[in-house]
C-alpha cells in the first residue's frame, strides 16, 4: 500500500509546514482537502488505507521524538542540559532503571548514550571475547 | 580467574562516563528474516547494522541475551532501510533499536581458520571453541586491477588425470565446474583438495571448501572425509546449509573469497570452491523478493549476473610487486538435464576462463569421472601446464578426438579394416586411462608416466577392456620400481633426455614382466 502510505505522508508534511509557518491550513482544512481530491480521483477506498498508515507514521514520530532518560530523578536536570548541549532539547526526562548509572536522549536517528548500561554491556562482551 | 576479576577491576576503573553520539533506526517491521527500519538515513548499501537487545531490557537480561544480532543493509529507501537479519530473527521486535556499526560486513581472516568448519559470518561451527588471533576484513570490495595481476603461470594439480591433461588449470584461474545432480562436481572438488597433499608443504595452496545450500549430514561426511585424509590441515570448511537463512547462502562464497585473499595477499596460494552458485542465486532470488526487487529473468533480481561476476572477479594471480599469491576459485553450477543454456549456468560460462562439462550420459555408462571432454576447455591453464604433461596431453587429445569421430562412425558399420580397429582399440584404451575412481587423485609425475606409457603403447599388449587393471599393476610397478624415476620427473617437470630414457627403460621392464 504505497500509495496509500505517500498519502499519509504527504498528509503529515502539510500538516507539519502549516504548524510551522502558523498558516490558516490545520489538519481539518487538510483532511476536507484529500478528501475532495480522493473523490475526484475515484481513489475514496484508500481512505482506511491513509488512516492506517497516518496511525504508523504517528507511532514513528512518538519513538523519534527528542526523549531524554536518567537512571535516578536527580541526575534529571543535568541531563537535559547535557542533551541540549548536543541538539536534543526534551521537556521532561523520564527515569529509566535499567540505566543503572547515567542518562541517555534520542531524537530522530540521533542516540546520545551516556548510560552505565551501555558501558557494562560493552565491557562485559570485552571481556568475553578476548 | 583470577586475571579476569583483575580485568574487569582495571577496566571499570578506566570508565569514563563519556557521552557517545551514534546514528540509531528502530524496527518498523521484521519478518521473513527482513527488517524495515526508520531512520538510518545515512546508512550505505552492505554496511552492517546491530539490533541491540540491551538497549530496553535490563543490564541482567543484556548479559544474559548478549549475542549480537547483525545485520546487512540491502534496500536504501526514502524514510529508512530494509536490512536482512543475520542470525536468530526471532529475537528482532518492532520498536528496537538498531546502531549503526559504521562498517561494511566483514568477517575474520587468519591462519586460525585453517582446519576449522565456520558459517558466513567466519563464526566456529564445529565445536572447537572460539578463533583465535584473526582480522576483520570486509567481505565484498574491489577486486585486484589488471596493472596487480600478472598471467597464470602455475599448474594447480587436481590429480585428475583426464583435467590435468586437457583441461589443465593454473594457480588464480576461475575454471567452472558444471553439469546434473549427482554427475561428480562435489567429488571433482574433493579429491582436488585431497591432491594438494603431494605438492611441497612450502607451496601447498590453502583449500577453502564453501558449502552452499547443501544437506548438512553431506557437508558433516566431506568433513570427516578431509578430516581422515589429513586434508583438514591446510583446508577451511565455509558452510551455509539448506537449512539457513537465505542471507548466510548469498553470503557464504563472499565469505570463502575474503578468507582465500588473506593468504593471497599474504604471497600465498588459496584454492577456493563454491558448491554450488546456483544454490546461491535461488537464495539470491528469495532475498531479492522479500526485499521487493523487481524481478527480471526466471525471475532473478537482475543484478545477478553482476553477483557472480564480482565474486568470481576475486580469483586472481598477483604481479611479483603485490607479492606474487594466488586465489584460483573452482565455482560448481548445477544444470537440469544438461542444459547449459539456462541463464545462470550461460552468466557463470561467461565469467570464467573455462569449463569442465558432466554429462549424465557418460556417468550412467559408466565413465569416471564423466567429462565431456569435447566441450571442456581451460582458457588460460595450458600456459601453466608443465611440459611433462604437454609434452603427453597434445596424443591423448588427439587421440580422443578421432574416437569420438570413429564411435560414431562404428555405430552404422558392421566390419571394420584392421587399421580402424586398431585406432577404436586404440581409443577405448586413452578413454579407459583416463577413467579415475573417486578419492584417488594421483601426484602430477604418475599421471604423466600413466598417460606416457598409454600414448606410446605401453599398454597395447593388454585389451582394451582390461586398461583399468592395467594401469593400476603399472601405478603399482612404478612405485615399486621407478620411484626415482617418478622423483625426477616431478624435480625437473619434464620428460625428456636421461628421464625419458630412464622412464622408458623401466616401461619396457614392465611390459616385459607383464608378458
Ligand atoms: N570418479 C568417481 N569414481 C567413483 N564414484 C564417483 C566418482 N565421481 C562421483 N562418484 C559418485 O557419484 C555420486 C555423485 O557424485 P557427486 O560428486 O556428489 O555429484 P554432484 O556433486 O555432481 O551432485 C557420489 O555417490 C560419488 O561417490
Ligand atoms: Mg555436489
Amino acid at each position: 500500500m504505497t500509495l496509500a502510505r505517500d498519502y499519509a505522508q504527504a498528509l503529515v508534511n502539510a500538516a507539519h509546514t502549516a504548524e510551522k509557518e502558523s498558516t490558516k491550513a490545520e489538519p481539518k482544512k487538510l483532511v476536507a482537502q484529500l478528501v475532495k481530491h480522493l473523490e475526484t480521483t475515484g481513489r475514496m477506498k484508500l481512505l482506511p488505507h491513509i488512516v492506517r498508515e497516518l496511525g504508523r507514521l504517528e507511532a514513528q514520530e512518538k519513538k523519534l521524538a527528542p526523549q531524554v532518560e536518567v537512571a535516578h530523578q536527580k541526575d534529571a536536570a543535568h541531563a537535559l542540559a547535557a542533551a541540549a548541549k548536543h541538539g536534543i532539547h526534551a521537556n521532561e526526562a523520564r527515569v529509566n532503571h535499567t540505566l543503572v548509572q547515567g542518562w541517555r536522549a534520542s531524537s530522530k536517528g540521533t542516540l546520545l548514550d551516556a548510560s552505565a548500561k551501555r558501558q557494562l554491556v560493552e565491557l562485559y562482551k570485552k571481556v568475553l571475547t578476548h | 580467574m583470577e586475571s579476569i576479576i583483575k580485568r574487569i577491576e582495571e577496566e571499570i576503573s578506566a570508565l569514563t562516563p563519556n557521552v557517545q553520539e551514534e546514528e540509531t533506526g528502530i524496527v518498523r517491521t521484521a519478518g521473513d528474516g527482513i527488517a524495515e527500519i526508520d531512520g538510518l538515513q545515512n546508512a550505505i548499501m552492505t554496511e552492517m547494522v546491530l539490533f541491540d537487545p540491551s538497549f530496553d531490557g535490563s543490564l541482567e537480561d543484556a548479559i544474559k541475551d548478549a549475542d549480537p544480532i547483525y545485520g546487512l543493509v540491502l534496500n536504501l529507501e526514502e524514510d529508512g532501510v530494509r536490512a536482512v537479519i543475520l542470525g536468530d530473527a526471532s529475537r528482532v521486535y518492532e520498536g528496537m533499536r538498531v546502531r549503526r556499526l559504521g562498517r561494511l560486513l566483514s568477517i575474520p581472516v587468519g591462519d586460525a581458520l585453517v582446519g576449522r568448519v565456520v558459517n558466513a559470518l567466519g563464526e566456529p561451527v564445529d565445536g572447537k571453541g572460539p578463533i583465535a588471533g584473526t582480522k576483520l576484513m570486509p567481505i565484498e570490495h574491489e577486486a585486484y586491477g589488471v596493472m596487480d595481476r600478472s598471467p597464470v603461470n602455475v599448474p594447480l594439480h587436481t590429480g585428475i588425470k583426464a583435467i590435468d591433461a586437457m583441461i589443465p588449470i593454473g594457480r588464480g584461474q576461475r575454471e567452472l565446474i558444471i553439469g546434473d545432480r549427482g554427475v561428480g562436481k562435489t567429488t571433482i572438488a574433493i579429491d582436488t583438495i585431497l591432491n594438494q597433499k603431494s605438492e611441497p608443504e612450502a607451496t601447498r595452496p590453502i583449500c577453502i571448501y564453501v558449502a552452499i545450500g547443501q544437506k548438512e549430514s553431506k557437508t558433516a561426511k566431506i568433513v570427516a572425509s578431509l578430516e581422515e585424509s589429513g586434508a583438514m590441515a591446510y583446508t577451511i570448511v565455509v558452510t551455509a546449509p539448506a537449512s539457513s537463512p537465505a542471507a548466510f547462502q548469498f553470503l557464504a562464497p563472499f565469505a570463502g573469497a575474503t578468507i582465500g585473499e588473506h593468504f593471497m595477499e599474504q604471497g600465498k596460494d588459496a584454492l577456493v570452491i563454491y558448491d554450488d552458485l546456483s544454490k546461491q542465486a535461488v537464495a539470491y532470488r528469495q532475498m531479492a523478493l522479500l526485499l521487493r526487487r523487481p524481478p527480471g529473468r526466471e525471475a532473478y533480481p537482475g543484478d545477478v549476473f553482476y553477483l557472480h561476476s564480482r565474486l568470481l572477479e576475486r580469483a586472481a594471480k598477483l604481479s611479483k610487486e603485490k607479492g606474487g599469491g594466488s586465489l584460483t576459485a573452482l565455482p560448481i553450477i548445477e544444470t537440469q538435464e544438461g542444459d547449459i543454456s539456462a541463464y545462470i549456468p550461460t552468466n557463470v560460462i561467461s565469467i570464467t576462463d573455462g569449463q569442465i562439462f558432466l554429462l549424465a550420459d557418460l556417468f550412467n555408462k559408466g565413465q569416471r569421472p564423466a567429462i565431456d571432454v569435447g566441450n571442456s576447455v581451460s582458457r588460460v591453464g595450458s600456459s601453466a601446464q608443465t611440459k611433462a604433461m604437454k609434452k603427453v596431453s597434445g596424443k591423448i587429445k588427439l587421440e580422443l578426438a578421432q574416437f569420438r569421430e570413429l564411435e560414431a562412425f562404428m555405430q552404422f558399420s558392421s566390419d571394420l579394416d584392421a587399421e580402424t580397429k586398431k585406432r577404436i582399440d586404440s581409443g577405448q584404451r586413452m578413454t579407459q586411462v583416463l577413467n579415475q575412481s573417486e578419492g584417488h587423485p594421483l601426484p602430477f609425475e604418475m599421471e604423466a608416466a600413466v598417460i606416457f606409457a598409454a600414448v606410446n603403447g605401453y599398454l597395447d599388449s593388454f585389451d582394451p577392456s582390461q586398461t583399468s587393471s592395467a594401469e593400476q599393476r603399472l601405478q603399482d610397478f612404478l612405485m615399486r620400481e621407478a620411484k626415482d624415476v617418478l622423483a625426477q620427473i616431478k624435480e625437473t617437470k619434464n620428460i625428456d633426455g636421461d628421464v625419458e630414457a630412464s622412464l622408458r627403460a623401466a616401461l619396457d621392464k614392465f611390459a616385459e614382466r607383464v608378458a
